[in-house]
């Protein structure tokens, strides 16, 4: 498969255990995007456990963050945000959280980049449509 | 409404001038026979005059009598009647002329007899005088004699002009009544001709009123008939325009739907960029002409009154944040900022019609970002309490796009209608979305409310009442072993017209591991399935041009036994009891009620294919540790599932566990030694989520009670028992998974 179109996602998540699950999920899309947008996708993706991490080796080329809200050391994706702006001013930043609160207040956050989605069983499918609307435009 | 006056009106005149001679004929013949009566009872009296003049009579007589027995016995006894006469007959013309003293011939004529009444008794009285002189001598003398008879002459001619007069006043008064008798005579006369006339104008006026009367009623009856023929005619074309928009709308949505599979054929065969592009046009444009069929089609069946209501329990926080969502990307491809506020005392389970809530709302957040080119687009969600079984749901569409002219807000729930003319040329669209939107909103029993001002923005208020519905069981808790093995590699046709719901199960199968193809209507399922091989068919229940019931017994009745045989699951909203008749009797396999769980659809799938099949009779080993099966302490099953049954992920995943629970065990043990209780909180909350994931409820239940306790420092005393008991947990947990994995890597 030549020229596959590649979409670079990133994964901030400091549980090791959902950080892997989410790699797999996000890998398992690549299959699905080429199916719906008849074009072939390669998924690489960047996973970090830490927020440090993150804001260091973050490629600027990235295309999408899938961020938990919650990090170690009482750290939030909340305050990573403009970090991770500056290093890769084009992605866009997915916070997850089982919290509904984070969402009302991302919702305060003027900034189309920032998209909230909640922790429940249609997780997956919100993030595919993030990812969907991504590739549909590379 | 000019005819309908001038009626009343004339029929108002008619009967006022009726009463009104009615009431004149009754007076006037009233006053008639009260004079005609009061006459005759007149003359019916005796005439007071005569009977005097009788009785005058009477008085002479008795007075000519008593003189004449005088005479004959010359004993002056006798006399007595004669004086009394005299003085009566005195007493008697004084009343006679009292009566005639209106009367200036008849009082003359009295004054007259009274003066000869006077003669007659001055005569007799002379007779008396000479009898008197006659002293009882028997022989008169000659000239007593001669003057006797001078005297009876004169008696006699007195008498006799008396009599004349008494002629004479018996005549008048006989003239005086006989003209009284005419007058009354006339009298009646008048009255009777006066009745006449008045009786036969009421006659001729009530035959007119009888006619125009007639003719009313008679035009009534054409107007009638004519308005009833009308009616019939305006149901026949109401029933006409409806059948005509209802075909319409499928003609148009079928090769609408051609369009769309055959465009998306062409994209999967792959072509150049540029036939790409011009072939992705084309599928818009279908996609656009679909949405409009859609709305004539809806429109038409909410005017026919067939769109009906269902009462299912739902989940109203899912299905607002998935509208929302569907709409994200719109609102994030003008920079929007695109906000999302849901109250949180909304009921989590509404019982009603998710599907219209949907829809409507899908209408109005989609307008509002259709207008809005800055801004923001807010959606507000609150809920308030009816009563405890009810609430009443209000939505809040709130943007900052073109706004509506106040003369316009009350034009635009119109069908057809628009703010302005151009904003169907600017903006696209049938101008029928609101006008459907007002109208489900109303067969929900609610109302939509809009305030705008032009160029400010527009507020959408929804306000629907629902009741609350009951717990939809998420099947977490249930004993259910899913066999994932059974799903890898099978084949299943998705046929659903939306696409979001068809890209939900495409999330869900491919985790799974089952190939799978789409179709977007009945027909479409027809054609793949007679082309490719499916396990099974998960059929929507209304899809356009055909229905998922219709195709499923088109199915039923393929050639080919083994495609004719293949299950199908009938995805539904809300299907009414007779419509999962006519969906058995066509063959359906089984329902699956919308909104599901992706383990309500596993679970359903299982059991079909379980059912299918011959050779999978082979029961998975059972995991136990001293005597407590492995499924009752935790479950891999989420984690076979979405990785699609790869069991060397489910491996590495489960490693990653046990090593990163034990480590969090050993830091929390760490930090409870130097008393660090938000380093323990912290700990715990992150060992939390993955327990929580493969369902260790005992394990998850410890993790929370320690990080719960060290989070306020509380009953820090007690943490290090828990603790313990944790690390206890742990170990049997991690002993049973181990032993798991080491038969699922067999």
């Amino acid at each position: 498969m030549k020229n596959k179109n590649q979409i670079k996602v990133a994964i901030l998540e400091d549980s090791e255990y959902f950080n892997k699950l989410m790699q797999k999920r996000i890998l398992n899309y690549s299959e699905m995007l080429t199916y719906d947008l008849h074009k072939e996708f390669k998924i690489k993706i960047n996973s970090y456990l830490t927020a440090q991490d993150c804001v260091h080796k973050i490629e600027a080329d990235t295309h999408l963050v899938f961020a938990d809200f919650f990090l170690e050391d009482k750290i939030t994706a909340w305050d990573l945000l403009k970090d991770i702006q500056e290093k890769c001013p084009k992605c866009k930043i997915v916070i997850m959280s089982q919290n509904k609160n984070i969402g009302h207040l991302l919702n305060l956050v003027d900034d189309h980049t920032v998209t909230f989605i909640y922790k429940d069983d249609d997780a997956f499918v919100k993030g595919y449509r993030v990812l969907y609307d991504i590739a549909r435009r590379i | 409404m000019k005819t309908k006056f001038s009626f009343e009106s004339n029929i108002l005149l008619a009967i006022i001038f009726i009463i009104t001679a009615v009431g004149s004929t009754g007076y006037f013949a009233y006053k008639s026979m009260t004079d005609i009566i009061n006459a005759v009872r007149k003359e019916a009296r005796p005439d007071e005059k005569l009977i005097l003049l009788k009785e005058i009579i009477l008085d002479i007589s008795e007075a000519e009598s008593s003189v004449k027995t005088y005479t004959i016995t010359n004993n002056k006894i006798y006399l007595g009647p004669f004086y009394q006469s005299a003085l009566h007959i005195q007493y008697k013309f004084e009343h006679l002329k009292e009566l005639s003293k209106n009367e200036r011939r008849q009082k003359f004529v009295v004054d007259s007899l009274n003066r000869l009444v006077e003669t007659k008794f001055a005569v007799l009285k002379e007779m008396n005088i000479l009898q008197e002189n006659r002293q009882g001598k028997y022989v008169y003398g000659q000239a007593n004699i001669e003057k006797q008879l001078a005297l009876t002459r004169r008696d006699k001619e007195v008498m006799d002009q008396i009599r004349t007069l008494l002629k004479k006043i018996e005549d008048f008064e006989s003239d005086i009544i006989l003209r009284k008798s005419a007058d009354a005579e006339k009298k009646a006369d008048q009255a009777n001709s006066f009745i006449i006339v008045i009786i036969t104008s009421i006659s001729i006026l009530l035959l007119v009123l009888a006619f125009l009367i007639m003719r009313y009623i008679k035009k009534g009856r054409h107007y009638n008939s004519e308005l009833r023929k009308a009616k019939i005619e305006v149901e026949k074309m109401a029933l006409a325009k409806e059948a005509f928009f209802t075909r319409m709308s499928h003609e148009i949505r079928t090769p609408i739907h051609a369009m769309l599979g055959f465009t998306q054929q062409l994209l999967k065969s792959a072509p150049g960029t540029e036939q790409k592009q011009q072939i992705g046009i084309i599928k818009k444009s279908a996609e656009h002409l679909l949405t409009i069929a859609n709305e004539i089609l809806d429109l038409s069946k909410l005017e026919a009154g067939k769109m009906t209501i269902e009462e299912i329990s739902f989940i109203p926080k899912e299905l607002i944040t998935d509208v929302f969502l569907m709409l994200q990307q719109e609102a994030e491809s003008k920079h929007l900022k695109y906000t999302l506020l849901i109250d949180e005392n909304l009921p989590h389970v509404l019982k009603g019609d998710p599907l219209r809530l949907k829809q409507i709302l899908l209408n109005i957040l989609s307008n509002a970002l259709k207008f809005t080119q800055k801004g923001e687009v807010q959606l507000e969600v609150l809920s308030s309490r009816g009563d405890e079984k009810s609430i009443c749901l209000t939505i809040k569409i709130k943007d900052t796009g073109i706004g509506i002219a106040n003369n316009r807000l009350n034009e635009i729930f119109n069908e057809f209608e628009q703010a302005e003319t151009h904003t169907s040329r600017k903006f696209g669209g049938t101008g029928l979305g609101l006008s459907i939107s007002k109208k489900l909103c109303e067969l929900l029993n609610g109302s939509i409310e809009i305030e705008s001002e032009e160029g400010r923005g527009t507020l959408v208020i929804l306000s629907i009442p629902y009741s609350i519905g009951e717990i939809i069981p998420d099947g977490k808790n249930e004993d259910l072993a899913l066999e994932f093995e059974k799903l890898k590699n099978k084949s299943i046709l998705i046929a659903d017209d939306n696409e979001y719901n068809r890209q939900l199960l495409k999330v869900i199968l491919k985790n799974s591991g089952i190939q799978y193809d789409e179709a977007v209507d009945g027909k479409m399922v027809i054609e793949l399935h007679e082309k490719n091989d499916y396990d099974l068919i998960l059929m929507d229940l209304v899809m356009p041009e055909l229905g998922g019931i219709k195709a499923t017994e088109m199915i039923r009745h393929m050639q080919n036994k083994k495609k004719s045989k293949v299950p199908v699951i009938l995805l539904t909203a809300a299907a009414s009891e007779e419509m999962m008749g006519k969906a058995k009797a066509a063959g359906i396999t089984d329902f699956l009620n919308k909104p599901f769980k992706e383990n309500d659809l596993y679970k359903l799938l299982i059991n079909i294919f379980e059912k299918a099949s011959v050779n999978t009779k082979k029961k998975d080993p059972e995991i136990s540790f001293n005597g407590e099966k492995a499924r009752d302490r935790y479950n891999l099953n989420p984690l076979l599932r979405m990785s699609g049954n790869d069991k060397v992920f489910v491996s590495e995943m489960t490693e990653i566990f046990i090593r990163t629970t034990q480590e969090g065990i050993k830091e929390i043990k760490n930090a409870v030694a130097s008393k660090n209780w938000d380093t323990v909180a912290d700990v715990a909350h992150r060992i939390a989520s993955p327990a929580r994931h493969i369902e260790a409820g005992d394990l998850l239940k410890l993790i929370k009670q320690i990080e719960d306790d060290s989070r306020d420092a509380r009953n820090t005393e007690n943490i290090s028992e828990c603790v313990a008991r944790l690390e206890q947990e742990a170990q049997e947990l991690i002993s049973l998974m181990e032993k798991e994995i080491a038969l699922i890597n067999k």
